[in-house]
């Protein structure tokens, strides 16, 4: 027998409510438009925006993408329009999407990190900040501050001293223990924890004994890395008290209802959009019709629902 | 931009790794202007886990033609497709060629032979049959069982190999040089128009020529992509003005000089 009534697909993500758990993870959504003309974006429960720094920034040299088993490399080196073009040209047509619309920032100091905060502070149509403090593939910033529990707890702090807006902090997953870095961004004010960014890795061409990436190496993404991402997610929500949303490899609706159950209270979907336009909308589509298949009235009752003995 | 799913209709094997695939795709083939590209879907599966570009070979009515040549695992998958077999098609993306009114020379070297087939077909149709054709590969074997498609667009086809196996022996940018003179004449014809699409090397060269000639040239280029729509931004080529530009949305086809070829 169905559920009479619609599930109620609400996510409470540290100081905000989303309209469902499914959003969309950063540098896999562009800005969003590119995306309007195959799915309905304001269907999503939160649309992450490309990482943006304070000044733009052109990115790694080619080639900065390679396929691999299940998965893919990039390197994309954080190509973006820099802050004011964002605030300028990008934010007026976003914040008219229906979507709360989650800023990633991404700086080269602490100060910047707080510098970026405070001016997306009063932007129309911002709802939250994403802190990228685990991107493998920029020489500064990024994972530096990601692997290293104590910077990590200071651009927290300074992005949240910067800021009332609710703070998600992504956690990088290349490092000896993620429940540390986890610990001390959520010690530092975090409202919520994402997890995981790409894993480092790199691909060589036998032929011509050259890498693949001219960047060497970069992050793996998509199915190949989702048991690490569920490993990370279930260990980290059973040690802090905050939303964690869980990122990596998820693809179809059942890899987001495996999240959840493993602990995260929401899910972004990256790699899948590049494969299939549509993924975060089927993804949204079959979550609901499987709380309607299985009676389940709230996906709220499934976050950490892991039955162990 | 659509997503459809197209279904095969035939498989042509042109020589041991090239394969010409038609698939009906109502809405994108229709859509489709020369130079533009589709992601096709070769697998439910996760591995490959990736769409693949393809730019339009051919299009009409319901009908879309893709060249391709088997090189890996998602053109390995595609080269087994049967008649009836349904894949997810994602276009028309990209920008294509810009269609003067100018005298016209199509160079393709390889693969990348695909989207001249598309554009001469346009040019003819739009009253400006190609002045010339160029096309060239490896050998024989690579250029011969595509050449007679190109015959009702064009009354000058030359064709040219590595080895010397099928027409000329040399370089495509040797042929253009030679025929550049009486077919487009810098002279007598105002905004003549190259039109190319084959490798680096040979995009290369025929920029280069153009550029010392002083005719306007159009590539379309080639790249790794994911997305396709310029959303991951993984397609980037160094442009001449600094920076990046994105294969799939800014091109795949340029204008010669705003490309950095060094």
């Amino acid at each position: 027998m169905e559920l009479n009534d619609a599930p109620d697909l609400t996510a409470h993500i540290g100081g905000l409510s989303l309209k469902n758990p499914v959003m969309t993870a950063s540098g896999t959504f562009g800005y969003a438009r590119e995306f309007t003309p195959f799915i309905d974006v304001s269907r999503l429960g939160a649309i992450l925006v490309k990482g943006i720094s304070l000044a733009p920034r052109s990115g790694n040299q080619p080639p900065r993408i390679v396929e691999t088993a299940c998965g893919m490399l990039n390197a994309i080196g954080l190509e973006n329009v820099g802050l004011t073009r964002f605030i300028d040209e990008k934010m007026p047509w976003l914040q008219n999407l229906g979507a709360p619309i989650i800023v990633n920032i991404l700086g080269d100091s602490v100060e910047e990190y707080g510098e970026i905060a405070r001016r997306l502070t009063d932007v129309p149509g911002v709802a939250a900040l994403e802190v990228n403090i685990s991107c493998p593939n920029v020489k500064k910033g990024g994972v530096a501050f990601g692997s290293d529990p104590a910077m990590a707890a200071q651009v927290t702090a300074m992005v949240k001293k910067n800021t009332p807006l609710p703070v998600m902090v992504k956690l990088s997953p290349n490092v000896t223990d993620i429940c540390l870095i986890a610990r001390a961004a959520e010690d530092a004010g975090a409202d919520s924890l994402s997890l995981i960014n790409t894993l480092l890795g790199m691909a060589v061409d036998a032929r011509t004994r050259r890498p693949k990436l001219a960047n060497i190496m970069g992050g793996l993404s998509g199915p190949a890395i989702k048991p690490i991402a569920l490993r990370m997610v279930f260990q980290v929500s059973r040690l802090v008290s905050i939303p964690v949303i869980g990122i990596g490899g998820v693809t179809t609706a059942e890899d987001a209802l495996e999240f959840m159950i493993a602990g995260a209270s929401a899910v972004q979907i990256g790699t899948a959009s590049l494969r299939d336009a549509g993924a975060t909308i089927q993804v949204l589509d079959g979550i609901e019709a499987w709380m309607r298949q299985e009676r389940v009235a709230s996906i709220r009752s499934l976050i950490g629902s892991l039955q162990l003995d | 931009m659509f997503q459809e799913t197209c279904r095969v209709i035939r498989l042509e094997s042109l020589s041991s790794d090239t394969r010409r695939l038609v698939v009906a795709a109502p809405t994108v083939a229709r859509d489709i202007r020369a130079g533009q590209f589709v992601m096709l879907a070769v697998a439910a599966s996760y591995d490959p886990l990736l769409r693949r570009p393809f730019s339009a070979h051919f299009a009409e009515g319901d009908e879309l033609t893709l060249y391709f040549r088997i090189v890996g695992k998602g053109t390995e998958l595609l080269a087994r497709v049967q008649p009836g077999d349904e894949l997810p098609l994602l276009g028309p993306l990209g920008k294509g060629f810009s269609l003067s009114p100018a005298p016209a020379i199509l160079v393709g070297g390889g693969i990348g032979i695909a989207p001249l087939l598309l554009l001469a077909k346009e040019l003819a149709k739009g009253g400006n049959r190609a002045a010339a054709i160029v096309l060239a590969g490896r050998s024989a074997q690579e250029v011969a069982p595509i050449a007679d498609s190109f015959k009702p667009w064009t009354d000058k086809l030359v064709f040219t190999t590595d080895d010397g196996s099928f027409g000329l022996a040399g370089r495509a940018d040797a042929a253009l040089s030679a025929l550049a003179p009486a077919c487009l004449s810098v002279d007598t014809a105002p905004g003549a128009m190259v039109y190319a699409c084959g490798p680096q090397a040979m995009l290369k060269a025929v920029a280069a020529f153009c550029r010392d000639t002083q005719i306007r040239c159009q590539v379309s280029v080639e790249s790794a992509m994911a997305c396709g729509i310029g959303a991951c931004l993984g397609c980037a080529k160094p442009a001449t003005s600094g920076g990046y530009v994105h294969v799939c949305v800014d091109g795949p086809v340029f204008d010669a000089e705003k490309l950095s070829w060094n």
